[in-house]
């Protein structure tokens, strides 16, 4: 496992591309979600350490070989990033809502372009309302840029990466403009409103409707005017085709990476920042946006992204430059970087320069998946005290201490304890299936296995009654795996190889197979039993499933049948029902349900659980409002040195 | 000679297209979906279609490839979505990074190995010879990765002297804006490449001194330095020429090591990184601009034979 959250966040994101949605059911309520920072208008209460020095330039390390390069926020699988996403794009492009008060899960309404949806009509309608904000061309942030971000998703939707069939947009059937600053959404059924906010609405990104256009006809460097519709006839993005052929343009438009900071389109935003540079290698300089409306205003001059061809360079560039931010010079330096896991063991020369540093995790969990249709070990696999017996096998708290060097957190449930979050309950703190040889010993025994300890365990009572081996498993089956996991990640190299050894205590013989991280991606996919493409057992991504931006912590995108992300084949009706409740559930019992879907996940092991993984993140000694966000989103706005 | 370099040429051809054929083969035989790795494992089947059909995989395989070829032909070396840029834009980035860097560390490594290799032949079994020989296989065994973190640790974390990492510049070569460094990673690939250099250059110098024409120039009286300049370091290069005409594609993939530590954007870690990525238009790419420039060395050292020793010039002439 790679503990670096940011690249577990790029590497699930980008293929897993969480977002979209689906469900049903009934209900009544207002939307806000129990972890929602309210108060519009009311901006963080920034952390101060120090006399706050107006100006100065922060620098943030990027992760290694990966330079943001799209700028379009309504992206496609190709490019979705957590580097371009939540790095790169809501520095200036602020999606409605705004998730994570720093470490803190949840909607913060406070930083959000829109107050709290209002939902009525037993949860079919919601009702947006947009606070007063503009883009840095002058123009107003309305209405009508959200129609325009729904009219292209409409038109393009499978293009975009958090496109599932059944979820958003196909779950809204119309929308409603109620003003300049009001927009009604007619959903398809009632859905759980904390669970639209959180998961659907989150999605959403206004756009400039000076961006509705195709071609650059009329934009000069100032700028691309808003033009003005003739009467009677409709902007581009009002049929289909138009639409269609818009994001065309802007994707086109996207592609000139070089281009991003001069283009009289992408310099029209509504967030904290402009971009003002961007080079090949990802460099990116960014200045504040003289016109942003939002609570926090930047403090800094300048906030630049490092580009880094490995961790080894950043961290020489930590140790080699100073700890004390914007000191002038022409060294190097990094005010907010990370400590790479081979290197956490200096973490105390780090200390010794004047860096802060601070753990953090994401709002996440970590497992490897089981291929429950594979032919060879599916009918294994299916069975839930097997499941039992191999979860026991796994020494989270071992690994943590052993391989993880202390940076990770045990997974006990879906719905995550760390970092602290409204949605966890207790349950999400004890371990169902606590490491124990002995305990997968007799569990497997008392199933109809020989246990051959540092042997090959072997079925002696086939069967499907109380005490066989289950459905499918012939009598002499041996219990032999074959394991796939990204190369190159010596904790999870750590971790895999005490699986392994472990797991021969009972009988288990477990083949590793290390392969590059896209071969991963390629073959770990749902699969139809005896097909070529079914030939995985059990993979691991070495990448952690984090919630963003589906950030209600539900499991429709990873454990329903057929999800998308269900890469292995799990299916479960009661477990479907559960899900379904989450999703569509009131909000007075929507905690409920999220509970006792918690608790019936936990226990019956769609994935295995293994502990999820945190990252050593260092921090000048002087800057001060610089706190991470739950989600991997960037706050450099709220960033100041200190004298 | 104009025959010589036609011949050669087509040649040269025809290993380009075998290696293009092999890598596109071997690209095609990795297991899983193409699109996958690109949009991830949970792409929804419409996103994997649309992108199938967009990039020409929907295609049989052979038209695939001479679709590529026919790009080629164009010089369009295609596009990666990874890096939302052409592969032609990358390289044009890239390249000039690579050769600044290796390229000035070769020349460093040849201008102290070539005198080096001559001074310890001269001075073959004595103190000098030894202790350079020492100093040469030092360096020699040392892994790379290795020496960088060293001298980064007493030159850059230690002292402030250097900067760790070359420098960051938007420009094309933008790497020659902070010239100081440059000097890490130049030094670098100098002190691994004096060993190389100066062994061959050993070897090939005590061979020549062994040769009668040596021992009759000494016989006649001469100086041992005009001995040495003028009848043995001629003689003694064409091992050196073999070595440089076999290592221009090193310009290209030598960089690794240094892009790797001291944050360089080059050639050698792009395919690096394609490779683990099946990122295909990338690998394809370089592979083609890496062939050329091997085929191009090995072109290039054939005729620095000839200006070297005219005897070659010779060969095969009824």
């Amino acid at each position: 496992m790679i503990r670096n959250w940011r690249v577990v966040l790029a590497a699930v994101a980008a293929a897993a591309v969480l977002a979209a949605c689906g469900g049903s059911g009934s209900g009544t309520g207002s939307g806000a979600s129990p972890g929602a920072t309210t108060g519009a208008g009311v901006g963080h209460v920034i952390a101060t350490t120090g006399t706050p020095v107006q100006g100065g330039t922060a620098y943030w390390a990027e992760q290694p070989l990966s330079p943001p390069n799209y700028i379009f926020p309504l992206i496609s699988g190709a490019y979705y990033s957590n580097e371009n996403v939540y790095e790169f794009q809501t520095l200036m492009y602020r999606p409605l809502y705004w998730y994570g008060d720093r470490g803190k899960p949840g909607v913060d309404y406070s930083l959000s372009l829109g107050d709290p949806p209002v939902y009525s009509d037993h949860d079919r309608v919601v009702t947006i309302t947009l606070k007063h904000a503009h883009w840095s061309d002058g123009e107003p942030v309305i209405t009508r840029d959200v129609i325009f971000w729904l009219n292209l998703l409409k038109a393009d939707k499978a293009d975009w990466a958090s496109y599932v069939p059944g979820g958003f947009p196909d779950n809204v059937r119309s929308w409603t403009p109620l003003g300049t600053h009001t927009l009604q959404l007619h959903l398809n059924r009632s859905y759980n409103p904390i669970w639209f906010t959180d998961n659907e609405l989150s999605q959403i990104t206004p756009l400039p409707i000076a961006w509705d256009r195709t071609s650059m006809v009329s934009c000069t460097a100032a700028g691309c005017p808003v033009a003005v519709a003739r009467a009677g006839s409709a902007r581009p993005d009002e049929t289909p085709a138009g639409a269609r052929a818009v994001y065309r343009f802007l994707n086109d438009q996207a592609k000139e990476v070089s281009g991003y900071a001069q283009s009289p389109i992408w310099s029209i935003v509504d967030g904290a920042w402009k971009l003002r540079s961007l080079t090949s290698s990802g460099l990116a300089t960014f200045v504040p946006n003289q016109k942003y409306d939002g609570p926090n205003k930047p403090k800094l001059a300048k906030f630049v992204e490092l580009p880094f061809t490995s961790e080894t360079a950043e961290f020489s560039v930590l140790r080699a430059g100073t700890a004390k931010g914007d000191a002038g010079g022409s060294s190097p330096q990094i005010s907010v970087g990370y400590v790479p896991d081979a290197d956490v063991p200096q973490s105390a020369a780090l200390r010794s320069q004047g860096y802060r540093l601070s753990a953090f995790y994401p709002y996440g969990f970590d497992y490897f998946e089981p291929n429950f249709n594979n032919p060879a070990v599916g009918p294994i696999l299916r069975q839930l005290y097997f499941r039992q017996a191999f979860q026991h096998l796994v020494d989270q708290s071992g690994w943590i201490h052993a391989y993880y060097q202390g940076l990770g957190v045990p997974t006990y449930s879906p719905v995550p304890a760390q970092p602290a979050n409204p949605y966890a309950n207790r349950q999400a703190h004890r371990n169902p299936y606590p490491f124990s040889v002995s305990a997968a010993t007799k569990i497997l025994n008392a199933h109809g296995w020989k246990v051959a300890a540092n042997g090959t365990t072997s079925c002696t009572h086939p069967g499907s009654g109380a005490g066989d081996c289950g459905t499918g498993i012939a009598a002499g089956k041996q219990l032999r795996f074959t394991l796939m996991y990204p190369s190159g990640m010596s904790s999870t190299d750590g971790a895999m190889a005490d699986l392994q050894s472990v797991a021969r205590e009972v009988g288990i013989q477990i083949t590793l197979k290390q392969v590059t991280t896209a071969t991963i991606d390629a073959e770990i996919e749902p699969c139809a039993p005896h097909t070529a493409a079914c030939s995985w057992q059990l993979g691991q991504y070495g990448a952690a499933w984090v919630f963003a931006p589906d950030h209600y912590p539900t499991g429709e995108e990873i454990f329903q049948t057929g999800a998308l992300g269900n890469v292995g084949s799990y299916s479960d009706p009661s477990i479907d029902r559960l899900i379904k409740a989450t999703t569509t559930s009131p909000p007075r019992l929507a905690q409920r349900a999220l509970d006792v879907y918690a608790n019936a996940v936990r226990t019956q092991l769609p994935d295995f659980w293994q502990p999820s993984p945190g990252t050593l993140e260092t921090f000048q000694s002087n800057l001060a409002g610089a706190a991470l966000n739950a989600y991997g989103y960037l706050n450099p706005e709220e960033w100041y040195f200190t004298r | 000679m104009s025959g010589f370099v036609l011949r050669r040429s087509g040649q040269a051809l025809v290993v380009l297209l075998g290696v293009t054929l092999a890598v596109f083969i071997l690209e095609r035989l990795t297991p899983g979906s193409l699109a996958h790795a690109i949009l991830g494992p949970r792409a929804s089947p419409q996103a994997v279609a649309a992108f199938d059909a967009a990039n020409g995989l929907n295609h049989p395989v052979v038209v695939q490839y001479l679709d590529f070829l026919w790009r080629l032909l164009h010089g369009n070396l295609g596009y990666s979505y990874k890096l939302n840029r052409s592969v032609g834009s990358l390289i044009a980035d890239e390249l000039p990074n690579d050769l600044i860097l290796v390229g000035l560390g070769f020349a460093f490594a040849l201008a102290i190995a070539l005198p080096l290799g001559i001074a310890q032949a001269a001075r073959r079994n004595q103190a000098f010879d030894h202790i350079g020989t020492g100093l040469a296989l030092g360096l020699y065994s040392m892994p790379s990765y290795w020496l960088a973190l060293l001298l980064i640790a007493a030159l850059s974390i230690g002292t402030h002297l250097l900067p760790p990492e070359a420098g960051q510049s938007a420009a094309t070569a933008g790497i020659l804006a902070d010239p100081r460094g440059l000097v890490l990673p130049v030094l670098t690939l100098t002190l691994v490449n004096i060993a190389w250099f100066s062994r061959y250059m050993r070897s090939a110098t005590i061979d020549t001194l062994a040769q009668d024409y040596v021992r009759l120039a000494r016989a006649k009286g001469l100086p041992e330095r005009l001995v040495l300049t003028r009848h043995v370091l001629r003689n003694s290069l064409l091992a050196i020429v073999t070595l440089l005409g076999m290592s221009v594609p090193m310009l290209l993939t030598a960089g690794l090591v240094v892009e790797y530590v001291f944050n360089v954007p080059g050639i050698g870690l792009s395919y690096w990184v394609a490779a683990s990525n099946a990122d295909y238009p990338v690998e394809l790419g370089v592979t083609v601009v890496v062939g050329f420039a091997t085929v191009l060395g090995s072109l290039v050292a054939d005729l620095s034979y000839t200006v070297l020793d005219p005897r070659v010039r010779e060969v095969g002439r009824p």
